[in-house]
């Protein structure tokens, strides 16, 4: 179990209401930093300069999907590592079976509770295996 | 569970109201756009036009507490699903599928806003 606290987020939902109420959810209820970005590919623009603990990612966008981001964050250096969360509606237990398989850290289901999205976050990074155990850090 | 000041607890009420203004012009673009494909051509387009607009919808709606219509909107996006799966063209049956979602949708959306539909 990792023993830092949980504090930078980089938040990519494409949609924007969505979008803004998980700002609210994780800064004004949850008391983190977090970085938004509005596509996969905003976010592997902003990932390096924004170097953060973890990365929530809706699987649903256009474009560049979640799926998409992940693999690309995968392939890169320095972002290889970066625990990944992923946030969808799709959470059969064999389509989370699949999220996790690939390397996720986690799965959030959608739609979230505004109240506790950032506790469940929290926990999901209080109760990640330490980097010794699985090879991945975080 | 993290405690939410009054000051906050009216900014994510705020936050719900702006949605909720925003659901009749939301649902109507979906509808719009599924009603466009019950000409029964192939259109891929409009099809992943109609499809993202439910699947927005859906996401949406849950998160802001309107549980009616994210599953209505939830029921329509996976006929669509199968529909883009298809060849993109609606076929009768699924046609009418989705019409009794687009009137399932547009009930839960007058329930839930107030608005007439």
């Amino acid at each position: 179990m990792g023993d830092r606290a949980l504090r930078k987020i980089l938040y990519v939902e494409d949609e924007i209401n969505i979008r803004t109420v998980g700002l609210f959810s994780l800064v004004e209820v949850g008391g983190l930093e977090v970085e938004p970005a509005v596509s996969g590919r905003q976010a592997l623009e902003k990932v390096g300069p924004c170097s953060p603990d973890v990365i929530l990612l809706d699987v649903m966008m256009p474009g560049m999907d979640g799926i998409s981001t992940f693999k690309a964050l995968r392939a890169r250096g320095d972002t290889a590592n970066v625990p990944v969360i992923f946030m969808t509606a799709k959470v059969q237990p064999h389509e989370v079976e699949g999220y996790l398989s690939m390397g996720a850290l986690a799965v959030i289901a959608k739609p979230f509770d505004p109240l506790t999205l950032a506790d469940e976050v929290r926990a999901i990074w209080d109760g990640r295996p330490a980097p010794e155990e699985t090879g991945v850090a975080g | 569970m993290n405690s939410m000041s009054p000051a906050k607890q009216e900014k994510l009420e705020a936050l719900r109201r702006r949605f909720l203004s925003r659901v009749p012009v939301m649902v109507r673009d979906v509808v719009d756009a599924c009603v466009r494909l019950l000409g029964g051509s192939p259109d891929p387009e409009g099809l992943a036009s109609a499809l993202r607009g439910a699947h927005t919808l859906a996401g949406t709606a849950g998160t802001f507490g309107l549980p009616d219509v994210s599953e209505a909107a939830r029921a329509l996006e996976a006929l669509l699903r199968t529909a883009q799966g298809g060849g993109s063209a609606l076929e009768e049956a699924a046609a009418v599928s989705v019409i009794v979602e687009l009137n399932r949708l547009g009930r839960a959306t007058e329930r839930a806003t107030g608005a007439p539909f």
